[in-house]
C-alpha cells in the first residue's frame, strides 16, 4: 500500500478513527491495533514476508530479554552474534544472494573455469533493510547497556512493525521509539495539525516533484547515447530532485502519519541540498541511516580520532557498507566510493564540521560564498547520483564521458523536453518554499503562521498543484532497498 | 479531537465541492453528449479507427462519408462509441474501420490505458469499464483529471473529445532508419515473446464485428499502406496474427511497399498527399464492392 494511493487514503482515516475512538481504552488496545494494522498494511505487498518480520521480532525480543538477564560477557557476546547472524542472514539471502553468486561465477569464468550461474528468482521483501537495521540497533543498544530490554512483546512487536515507517524508514532507534509505546498517548491537536501539514508537503514532494522528474529522468537516461553532456547533466539534476522528493516526501508522510497517532519520529532529511559541503550534506541526507552507520560502524572503528590511513579506511568502509545497504549492484558501490572520495579532503583539512547550522540561519539570503559552495556541492552530489541511477557501470561511465565533453556547452535538448518548462517552474517554487522553511523541521511547518486565511489558501494551492500536475505514479525508490 | 475533526471537515468541504462536484455532474450528464450525437442524414459511411484512419482517410474524397477517427483510439473505445452512434444514426450502413498490424500488438493495451487517451472517452463509458480503466491506468488522479478537463471542454466546444475528424499530417518529418526503428520499437518492441498481442483489442475487434452484424452495417477494414522499410520490420508473428484475426473480412489495402517519403513521412502514417491518393483508391474499391 503506497502512501500516495487511494487504498491508503481510505486506510488512514479508518485506522485513525478506530485508534482514537474504539481502541482508546488503554495503551494495550492501542498497541494491539497498531500491530494488526501494521501487518495488514504490509500484507498489501506480500503477506508471506510477514513471517520474516515476525522472525526478526521474536529473535530480537528474546535475545534482548536474555541479554538483560545475563551478566556473563561471553554469553552476552554470543547472544549479540546470534542476533546479527539471524538478521543479517535473512537480509543477505534475500538481498545479496544473486549478486554474490553471479560475481563468483563471473570471476571463475574470467579465469577460464566454466561455472553455470544458479541465480534464484528471489523477491526482495519490501522494507527488509529498514526493519532489520531497526531491530539490530535495539539488540546492540541492549548489549551495550544503553537501553533496557523490552519485556512487553506487544510493545516490541509494534515497535518493529510500526506501519508509517515499516517499509522505508526513518530507521528509528529503540531509545526514541520504543518508550513511546509504553506511555499513554493523548491526542494533541497541535501535533496532529502539524502531522497533516507534513503529510501534505510529503505528497507534494512525491507526486508533483519526484514523479514528474522521474518521467524526464527515464527519458534522458533511456536515450543517453544520443544526448549532449548538458542534457545528461540536466537528467542528473532532475534525478537529484526525483530522489529527494521521493524519499524525503515518503519520510515526511511517515513522520506526519505518526504524529496523528501521537508518536514522534526522528528527522530524516534536513534540507540536504542547501549544504555547503559534502560532509554537511551527509549530516542532512537520510539522517536515520547516516547516524546508524556513524554509531554502529564508524565510531566502533575508531571514528576520526585515528591515523590518516586508518581514517581513510574507516570512511571507505562506512561508505561502502552504506552503498551496499542500498543494493547489490556495482553502481551503488561506485556511488559510495565517489562520495567517500568527495568527503575525505574535508576530514584531512579538519573542515568536516565547519557547517553545522542551516545556511543563512540569521539572515534572509545567502552571501556569495555560501551560494557558490551550495551550487558546487549540489553539482558534486548530482555527479554521484549518476552512478546511483545508472543501470550499470558502463552506462554511468558513458554519461560521465558525455558530460565532461564539449557538448556540455550546448543547449540541452531531447525528445520530450517541451514538458520540462512547467517542471522547472514547479522545482523553483519547491526550492523557494524549502528555503523559506529551512529553519523548521519541514518546509511548511510554520509557513504564513500569522496569516491564517492566506495559509489555508496556500494549502489549497498545494492540493491544486498535486491535482493539476501529478507525474505518472512511480514506486517509491527506497522501497527497493 | 472534536475541534480537529470539525476543522478537517471545514477544510475539505469546499475541496469536495470543487473537485468532486464536476465529476458527479459529468457522471450523470456527459453520456447525453454521445446519445445526442447526430450525423447528417445524407451520410451513410462512417470512418472510425486510430491515427491511421484520422490521417490517412480523407472523408471529403469518399462520397457520403464522415471520418470520426481519433489518435490512439483502441477498439474498446471505438466499440462503445459505435454502440451508441449506430443506435441513433440509422442512416449509417457502412463502417470503414482502420485495421493494421499494430492494432493487434501488445502496445495497444498500454495505449488504451494511458490517462490522456482514457480522458477523451471516460464519461461516456459504462460504469464497469470506467472502474476497469481507473484500475488499469494505475493513476486515478491523472485519469480523473484528464477526463474531467476533456469533458468540461466538451461542454463549451463544438467538437467533442471523443469524436475525431480527418486531419493533415501534423509536422514535416524526415524519414530515417533510426526513426523507423523507434516507431517499430514503440509498437512491437518491449514485449516478451509470450505476450505479443493485444488481447483487449482483439476482443473488442470481434465485438465490433458482432455489433455491425446486429445493426445491419457492412464492415470494411481499411489497412492504410506502410513504408517499405517499416513493413519489413513488422514482426512476422504479428502479421500472421493479423491475417488470422481478419480472415474472411473485407479489407481494402494497398501494397505495403511504398518508398516515397512524400507519401509516407514517418513509416506508417500517410501524408495529406498520401491520404488523397489512398482515399481515391478507397472510393474506387467501394464502388466495386457496391
Amino acid at each position: 500500500m503506497y502512501f500516495n494511493s487511494i487504498d491508503f487514503a481510505i486506510f488512514l482515516p479508518i485506522v485513525f478513527l478506530l485508534y482514537w475512538f474504539v481502541f482508546n481504552k488503554n495503551i494495550k488496545t492501542q498497541n494491539f491495533l497498531i500491530l494488526i494494522v501494521s501487518y495488514i498494511f504490509y500484507s498489501f505487498w506480500d503477506w508471506r514476508f510477514l513471517s520474516l518480520i515476525f522472525i526478526s521480532t521474536i529473535v530480537d525480543y528474546f535475545i534482548g530479554i536474555n541479554l538483560s538477564k545475563s551478566d556473563s560477557n561471553k554469553i552476552r557476546k554470543r547472544l549479540l552474534i546470534l542476533s546479527l547472524l539471524v538478521n543479517l542472514s535473512i537480509l543477505g539471502f534475500f538481498k545479496y544472494f544473486n549478486f554474490f553468486v553471479d560475481n563468483f561465477v563471473q570471476t571463475f569464468n574470467f579465469f577460464g573455469y566454466n561455472l553455470d550461474s544458479i541465480s534464484l528468482s528471489i523477491i526482495l521483501p519490501v522494507g527488509i533493510s529498514f526493519y532489520t537495521f531497526q531491530t539490530l540497533s535495539y539488540t546492540i543498544d541492549v548489549y551495550k547497556n544503553k537501553i533496557k530490554s523490552s519485556d512487553n512483546f506487544l510493545e516490541f512487536a509494534s515497535f518493529v512493525s510500526f506501519f508509517p515507517q515499516l517499509v522505508a524508514g526513518p530507521i528509528e532507534r529503540a531509545s526514541n521509539l520504543l518508550p513511546q509505546f509504553s506511555k499513554a498517548r493523548k491526542f494533541d491537536y497541535y501535533n496532529a495539525v502539524l502531522g497533516l501539514r507534513q503529510i501534505l508537503w510529503g505528497l507534494f514532494k512525491k507526486i508533483v516533484i519526484a514523479d514528474n522528474c522521474a518521467e524526464q529522468v527515464n527519458l534522458i537516461f533511456s536515450q543517453h547515447n544520443d544526448l549532449s553532456g548538458s542534457t545528461l547533466l540536466l537528467g542528473a539534476f532532475f534525478f537529484a530532485f526525483q530522489i529527494y522528493g521521493d524519499f524525503s516526501g515518503y519520510s515526511d508522510i511517515a513522520i506526519g502519519v505518526s504524529r496523528l497517532f501521537g508518536f514522534n519520529l526522528k528527522l530524516n532529511f534536513n534540507y540536504p541540498y542547501f549544504s555547503r559541503d559534502i560532509a554537511e550534506f551527509w549530516r542532512r541526507w537520510h539522517i536515520s541511516l547516516s547516524t546508524w552507520f556513524r554509531d554502529y560502524l564508524y565510531i566502533p572503528l575508531g571514528g576520526s580520532k585515528v591515523s590518516k590511513s586508518r581514517l581513510i579506511f574507516n570512511v571507505l568502509v562506512v561508505f561502502l557498507v552504506s552503498a551496499f545497504w542500498h543494493g547489490a549492484n556495482w553502481t551503488f558501490i561506485a556511488w559510495g566510493l565517489l562520495n567517500a572520495l568527495f568527503i575525505l579532503p574535508s576530514f584531512f583539512l579538519n573542515k568536516n564540521r565547519m557547517n553545522l547550522d542551516i545556511v543563512a540561519k540569521d539572515s534572509k539570503l545567502l552571501n556569495f560564498k555560501e551560494f557558490i559552495n551550495i551550487v558546487f556541492t549540489f553539482f558534486l552530489i548530482c555527479l554521484t547520483w549518476i552512478f546511483f541511477r545508472a543501470e550499470n557501470i558502463t552506462q554511468a561511465l558513458e554519461i560521465f564521458g558525455n558530460i565532461f565533453s564539449n557538448s556540455i556547452l550546448t543547449i540541452p535538448y531531447y525528445l520530450g523536453i517541451g514538458h520540462t518548462y512547467s517542471l522547472i517552474v514547479l522545482i523553483v517554487f519547491f526550492i523557494v518554499i524549502e528555503w523559506l522553511g529551512r529553519r523548521e523541521e519541514f518546509a511548511i511547518h510554520s509557513i504564513l503562521k500569522n496569516h491564517t486565511q492566506i495559509r489555508i489558501l496556500f494549502y489549497y494551492l498545494i492540493i491544486a498543484l498535486i491535482i493539476l500536475f501529478p507525474g505518472n505514479e512511480q514506486e517509491f525508490i527506497y522501497f527497493q532497498f | 479531537m472534536k475541534k480537529f475533526i470539525q476543522n478537517i471537515i471545514k477544510f475539505i468541504f469546499p475541496l469536495v465541492l470543487i473537485l468532486i462536484g464536476p465529476i458527479i455532474y459529468l457522471y450523470f450528464t456527459a453520456k447525453s453528449d454521445l446519445t445526442n450525437y447526430k450525423i447528417n442524414k445524407d451520410i451513410n459511411r462512417l470512418i472510425v479507427g486510430d491515427s491511421h484512419a484520422k490521417l490517412g482517410i480523407n472523408d471529403s474524397i469518399i462520397s457520403s462519408s464522415i471520418n470520426i477517427a481519433q489518435f490512439s483510439e483502441s477498439y474498446l473505445y471505438t466499440y462503445y462509441l459505435l454502440d451508441e452512434i449506430l443506435k441513433t444514426n440509422k442512416n449509417i450502413d457502412t463502417l470503414l474501420l482502420s485495421c493494421s498490424y499494430h492494432n493487434f500488438a501488445k502496445y495497444y493495451d498500454y495505449s488504451t490505458y494511458h490517462p490522456d487517451v482514457i480522458g477523451r472517452y471516460f464519461y461516456i463509458l459504462p460504469d464497469d469499464i470506467k472502474l476497469e480503466l481507473i484500475d488499469e491506468s494505475q493513476n486515478m488522479i491523472s485519469t480523473l483529471k484528464f477526463s474531467t478537463y476533456a469533458f468540461i471542454e466538451n461542454l463549451f466546444a463544438d467538437q467533442k473529445s471523443f469524436i475525431g475528424k480527418f486531419e493533415d499530417f501534423p509536422v514535416e518529418k524526415e524519414i530515417s532508419e533510426k526513426y523507423i526503428n523507434k516507431r517499430i520499437s514503440k509498437q512491437y518492441g518491449n514485449v516478451d515473446s509470450n505476450n505479443l498481442y493485444s488481447d483487449l483489442n482483439i476482443i473488442y475487434f470481434n465485438k465490433i464485428i458482432d455489433l455491425c452484424k446486429k445493426s445491419n452495417v457492412e464492415l470494411i477494414l481499411i489497412r492504410t499502406p506502410l513504408h517499405q522499410d517499416y513493413f519489413k520490420k513488422v514482426p512476422k508473428n504479428i502479421i500472421d496474427k493479423y491475417q488470422k484475426v481478419t480472415k474472411n473480412r473485407k479489407i481494402i489495402f494497398l501494397d505495403d511497399e511504398i518508398t516515397n517519403t512524400d507519401i509516407m513521412p514517418d513509416g506508417d502514417h500517410l501524408s495529406d498527399q498520401g491520404a488523397i491518393i489512398f482515399s481515391k483508391y478507397i472510393e474506387e474499391q467501394l464502388n466495386i464492392i457496391k
